[in-house]
């Protein structure tokens, strides 16, 4: 077992401590760069708190939508991507809703940890 | 640059100003570009035309530039002169060195302007432009100035040409990306084949700016000082530059401000069709607002794929590859409706 606290929490840790410490007396210039490094300190601990979760979300969606029980998640990306090139998800045919509805909640998924301001607004 | 760097180009400006002599006074890089250098120059000329002080930009490729799609600097020099002469408020085109032992890099030397370009700081700081009424219709003057330049009525002939539709010319493009692309990106897909069974027919090409957008512009506290970034420019479809401009990934956060985030959508269409005397068909800009998205999605896997491959990793590279979600979010609430 590693020793606590974990990876996520001391990346927290050093965002908020950047936040507190720093970024109201930095440069204007320095302030960009700071919030870059803020930025993507929160996406990896965001990703470090999903874990696995998410891709076995994505995995089961993409599974339900191919009807495939075996289907991995790169492989079901290719069946998917071609299937949509070939017109097979277009409006008005059988796979439009199910594909529709797996690529928004997959790509919520992504965004939750990307971005998920964009989630809220 | 180093000394034996600023000796050349010294050489080089004495020569094409055809002075006594040339002096680099300062030289500084200026933030901002990823796959270009801008850095200004301060010169000192004795003899010739151009005597006296002089504050340039010289612009060169970065040393690790990567986007295989933009113009080189020859050709970028050439864009500049002819909207130079076309009317297009542009920094005035000085020199160019197409000869690239002298530094390293072929570069060319433009008058510098005044102002600031930063998008996110233009749509919150009003004391620039303070007039976005006239700062929006103003943008939409140089635009329709832009547009109507075309092939027939330019010398320009390195800019590649085409038989298919400008839309279908993209969309076969962004697949042969993905394609070469390690990964699949099925909302990306779905986006194309939207763009490719609604995709416009259009009888009008002409030159497009090709990153016509917040960011891309100068302004001081009057109002627009210049059109900047040429490395896109391409034969297109007009309405590509104007739903480029209008699209959400493009406003900095204000997204009400539908004109770049820094004005309203209509004072810039009117600014663009009083100077073009042509209609906007406002159902043809939403098309090329999807678009937009699907393109600057793709320039954001490219960005990631350089930090990938970088010797020294960029966190701004990095971070846009971060942008895909956010991008793939708004194109599928644009394509909801068939």
């Amino acid at each position: 077992m590693r020793p606590l606290p974990s990876t996520a929490d001391l990346l927290q840790s050093t965002s908020h401590m950047l936040k507190e410490h720093f970024l109201s007396t930095a440069s204007a210039s320095d302030r960009i760069l700071l919030r870059m490094a803020m930025n993507a300190i929160s996406i990896a601990e965001r990703q470090l708190r999903s874990g696995e979760t998410h891709d076995s979300q994505q995995a089961e969606s993409m599974r339900q939508t191919l009807s495939n029980p075996l289907l991995s998640i790169n492989d079901g990306n290719q069946e998917l991507a071609r299937l949509i090139r070939e017109g097979k998800a277009d409006h008005g045919e059988a796979l439009h809703q199910a594909v529709k509805d797996h690529l928004k909640l997959v790509t919520r998924i992504r965004l939750s940890e990307s971005n998920p301001k964009v989630l809220d607004s | 640059m180093n000394n034996s760097q600023r000796l050349a180009i010294e050489k080089f400006v004495a020569k094409a100003a055809s002075a006594q002599k040339a002096l680099i006074v300062n030289m500084k890089i200026l933030n901002g570009g990823a796959v270009q250098e801008n850095w200004l120059t301060t010169l000192s000329i004795e003899g010739g035309q151009w005597e006296g002080t002089m504050e340039c930009v010289l612009r060169c490729d970065s040393e690790t530039a990567g986007v295989n799609i933009s113009h080189g600097r020859p050709e970028e020099f050439e864009l500049l002169r002819t909207v130079f002469a076309a009317g297009v408020t542009v920094p005035e085109p000085l020199w160019l060195c197409d000869d690239s032992s002298l530094i390293g890099r072929k570069f060319f030397l433009m008058r510098c302007i005044k102002g600031i370009a930063s998008g996110h700081i233009l749509v919150k700081d009003m004391t620039y432009a303070p007039d976005r009424v006239q700062l929006a219709e103003r943008l939409g003057v140089e635009l329709a100035t832009i547009h109507a330049i075309t092939r027939h009525t330019s010398r320009i002939d390195f800019l590649e040409t085409y038989d298919d539709s400008p839309a279908n010319h993209l969309i076969r493009q962004h697949r042969a990306y993905l394609d070469s692309h390690p990964q699949d990106h099925p909302v990306l897909e779905w986006a194309i084949r939207w763009l490719e069974r609604h995709a416009p027919q259009t009888d009008l090409v002409t030159l497009i700016h090709g990153d016509f957008r917040t960011g891309n512009y100068m302004v001081d506290d009057q109002g627009l000082t210049g059109i900047l970034d040429w490395e896109f420019a391409a034969w297109g479809d007009p309405l590509q530059d104007i739903g480029w401009f209008c699209a959400k990934c493009w406003r900095f956060g204000k997204v009400k401000s539908e004109a770049g985030g820094i004005g309203s959508r209509a004072d810039f269409i009117n600014g663009y069709e009083r100077q073009s005397g042509r209609k906007i068909d406002k159902s043809l800009v939403a098309y090329w607002e999807v678009m937009a998205h699907v393109r600057w999605a793709v320039i954001a896997l490219e960005q990631a794929e350089r930090f990938r491959g970088a010797e020294a990793p960029s966190l701004l590279l990095a971070l846009t590859g971060h942008m895909v979600p956010e991008l793939e979010w708004e194109i599928l609430k644009l394509t909801e409706n068939n």
